[in-house]
């Protein structure tokens, strides 16, 4: 806010990619156990980010466009499943998941996972997000589309706007 | 032991005494009248409801503050505030690729450079070869028009990630008058070039732990001579000499305030030697018995405290100025507890009893291990608790295990117990497993009798031995035998600990000695995976026990029995 100006408009960068996701156990902010692989073999389409409780700057923007998201989707709102994972599992544990939604007014349809270290990192690994340090990470969205049966990848903060284009095109052959 | 000398001569750090002689800025008007009312609230309210605004996102209203962030996203500050991404002492934060500037009340209202930028953003040595103003200063008009749509004094438009707020007139006075004051003067301990550090040690601790903690820390000085003093230098020569960071170096002192008696009589004694003289930080610290009673002091006087040595840390989800190694005994019971549960839990029928002392220790090992079993089952314990001078006999482990139903003994006693615990008639077929603690056993774990280690289950919050040796040196003639806790040399390690944290914090300073920068240039330190004690100590904002895990262990045979992992590294 000093005013060190960014670009006009920040573009992201949008790839599009075939990840194998790792049959791995993680537990949501109901410290119910959900099997990952399964969960993300849905049938609609899935916004997935890797965020944590205590971060200060980037997961804080990514959780309000979930949120605003969702609210502009409207009564569509069940068609799309919003995920986030955490990748500070040490710290946030299913209580800390439930008190951040709560913060975020999360609706239906917006679930926060956690787990082991390990179990965290083979998930980072497989959609190439990995980092060593949490406070190293950056900006990343993963949109999957059933239909394509594809990720899109987005690096880089997006307006909701944006994201809504995204979810359009997931719903496109 | 009071006050003993300064430890250190001459040691570390740049330092901003300009900002020393900042008074608050009193509201000027144009015709150059000075009033003390800001939007009609005096200094002293107007800085409250500004702090408000800053770190809960309250306006002077009482509603929540609205903005627009990315460009499109209606966000209101319950979800996040300012002091989210800039932290309480508005001199921002650094996380993967997004830089968050100050905004304290020296940085906004002075030009800023290409070359600070390079040395804020990566602490590049070459950014005396950058020229020309990045940034000018802003004014309390230019301000506003940042705050309500994102302009910089320049005229160009503010990152997008910088939400936009839509203050009212009266919302904004009192805002810029709040940022004008952020941070804008140094923290008490910083007077004359002296960095004022103490610890503290209690009545009940021996003279041996006290120097096992005392020693590495009276070597701070050659620590930071041989290591990170000398990066500092190169930094500081390289650095542009009008620019408040990286500037000269300072003093630093270490008192030792040694507290008597009670924990209830403290708070009179930390007050008194606080005035006789005030320190930036408490370092490290040991004591016996809780750490509430100073954990509360450090809050109220908003004196850091980093990494004291004690099993009974004071448990908050949002205290902010004591900085622990780990939650304690609550950790490990939580952990006893977690660990039941999560390898499916005890079977139907089986009964479960807690036996515990009615003092803080005991008391604290119980409420962790209740908590996190009462969250999570219907199962009921049969708690007994012991008055402080109760003996353990066998008549009453013998009127425990009457039922006929299969037993799960919960057992939060300590090394005076231990005999008592001996005797515990483990051949008895329906006692199944005992739960007990390193912590509170001490050096008598190893000393239980074959037949209780085949049901004893233990909690141990350190790295396993097997593992530990890759990182410490093996005691003298220990070889060829395993380690035990003693071994670990525990308080000595954590003090070493201490000591490298905060020399990198101060590091991290960059020069500007505030005490809220102190804890957040700690809460962005990188996980440490290497240290001897622990598996890894993980940092983060406002996250104040670094190690937040336990095992599960069982012990094997013999004199110097070998450790056994029955578990991952349990999360309570």
């Amino acid at each position: 806010m000093s005013g060190i100006c960014g670009p006009d408009r920040p573009e992201y960068k949008r790839t599009v990619h075939n990840y194998i996701i790792p049959d791995v156990t993680l537990v949501n902010q109901d410290n119910k156990k959900v099997q990952l692989r399964s969960f993300l073999k849905q049938d609609k389409v899935i916004v997935l980010d890797f965020i944590f409780g205590t971060c200060t700057t980037i997961c804080p923007v990514l959780s309000a466009s979930y949120v605003n998201f969702q609210n502009k989707m409207g009564n569509e709102a069940g068609k799309v499943q919003l995920l986030s994972i955490s990748i500070d599992p040490e710290h946030d544990s299913p209580k800390v998941l439930k008190t951040y939604l709560t913060r975020y007014r999360a609706k239906p349809g917006w679930d926060f996972l956690t787990g082991s270290k390990e179990n965290i990192e083979r998930v980072m690994n497989a959609f190439n997000a990995y980092v060593s340090d949490k406070m190293q990470h950056y900006p990343l969205t993963f949109v999957y589309s059933p239909v394509q049966d594809r990720w899109f990848r987005i690096d880089g903060l997006v307006a909701t706007s944006e994201l809504m284009d995204e979810y359009q095109k997931a719903l496109k052959r | 032991m009071n006050n003993i000398k300064p430890l250190i001569p001459a040691v570390i750090v740049s330092i901003v005494l300009l900002l020393m002689s900042q008074a608050i800025p009193t509201k000027s008007f144009a015709d150059g009248t000075a009033l003390n009312l800001i939007a009609g609230l005096s200094t002293e309210e107007a800085l409250r409801v500004g702090e408000r605004m800053y770190r809960e996102g309250v306006l002077s209203s009482g509603e929540a503050m609205q903005a627009i962030v990315q460009g499109d996203i209606p966000v209101d500050s319950r979800m996040f505030s300012c002091m989210s991404c800039h932290l309480r002492s508005g001199l921002g934060s650094l996380e993967g690729q997004v830089v968050t500037y100050p905004i304290d009340g020296i940085t906004l209202f002075k030009p800023i450079t290409n070359a600070w930028n390079m040395r804020w953003v990566s602490g590049s040595r070459y950014s005396k070869a950058a020229t020309g103003i990045l940034r000018s200063a802003y004014n309390d008009e230019t301000l506003a028009a940042a705050i309500r749509g994102g302009v910089n004094p320049d005229g160009k438009a503010l990152n997008y990630t910088m939400p936009r707020y839509p203050l009212n007139d009266r919302d904004m006075e009192i805002m810029v008058f709040y940022l004008r004051n952020l941070s804008a003067r140094p923290s008490p301990g910083v007077v004359d070039g002296d960095m004022r550090f103490a610890t503290i040690v209690t009545e009940g601790v021996s003279r041996e732990d006290i120097d096992a903690m005392l020693t590495p820390l009276k070597t701070m000085a050659g620590v930071s001579k041989s290591g990170n003093l000398s990066k500092m230098a190169r930094l500081a020569q390289a650095s542009d000499p009008d620019d408040l960071m990286n500037k000269g170096y300072v003093k630093a002192s270490l008192d030792v305030w040694e507290l008597q008696g009670s924990e209830d009589s403290w708070r009179s004694q930390l007050e008194s030697y606080y005035k006789k003289g005030p320190v930036f930080a408490l370092i490290g610290g040991i004591t016996k018995g809780s750490w509430s009673q100073i954990h509360k002091f450090c809050e109220e006087r908003k004196l850091p405290c980093i990494l004291p040595i004690t099993d009974l840390p004071e448990i908050s989800d949002s205290d902010w100025y004591t900085v622990y190694f780990s939650k304690g005994i609550y950790q490990e019971t939580g952990a006893a507890a977690r660990y039941l549960l999560g390898s499916g839990g005890i079977a139907e029928g089986v009964q479960i009893i807690e036996i515990y002392r009615d003092n803080e220790m005991g008391r604290a090992a119980a409420k962790s291990f209740d908590e996190a079993w009462e969250g999570a089952s219907d199962q009921k314990i049969q708690k007994v608790v012991l008055s402080q001078d109760e003996p353990v006999t066998d008549n009453l482990w013998k009127k425990l295990l009457v039922s006929n139903k299969d037993t799960v003994i919960v057992a939060w006693l300590g090394e005076k117990d231990a005999a008592s615990i001996k005797s515990l008639p483990a051949s008895d077929s329906k006692l199944k497993m005992i739960f007990m603690s390193s912590t509170l056993l001490g050096r008598e774990m190893y000393a239980l009798p074959d037949k209780i280690r085949k049901l004893a289950y233990i909690t141990y919050p350190y790295r396993l031995p097997e593992d530990i040796v890759r990182y410490q040196p093996l005691p003298a003639g220990s070889a060829g035998r395993n380690m035990t806790l003693a071994d670990y040399k525990v308080i000595r390690n954590k003090a070493n600990f201490n000591l490298m944290l905060l020399t990198k914090s101060i590091f991290m300073l960059k020069g500007y000695y505030l005490r809220d920068r102190f804890l957040e240039v700690t809460d962005m330190m990188k996980d440490e995976l290497m240290v001897p004690l622990y598996p890894r100590l993980s940092f983060g904002p406002g996250q104040r026990y670094l190690s937040k895990g336990c095992y599960i262990v069982q012990l094997g045979e013999g004199p110097q029995p070998k450790v056994i992992s029955k578990s991952d590294w349990v999360i309570p």
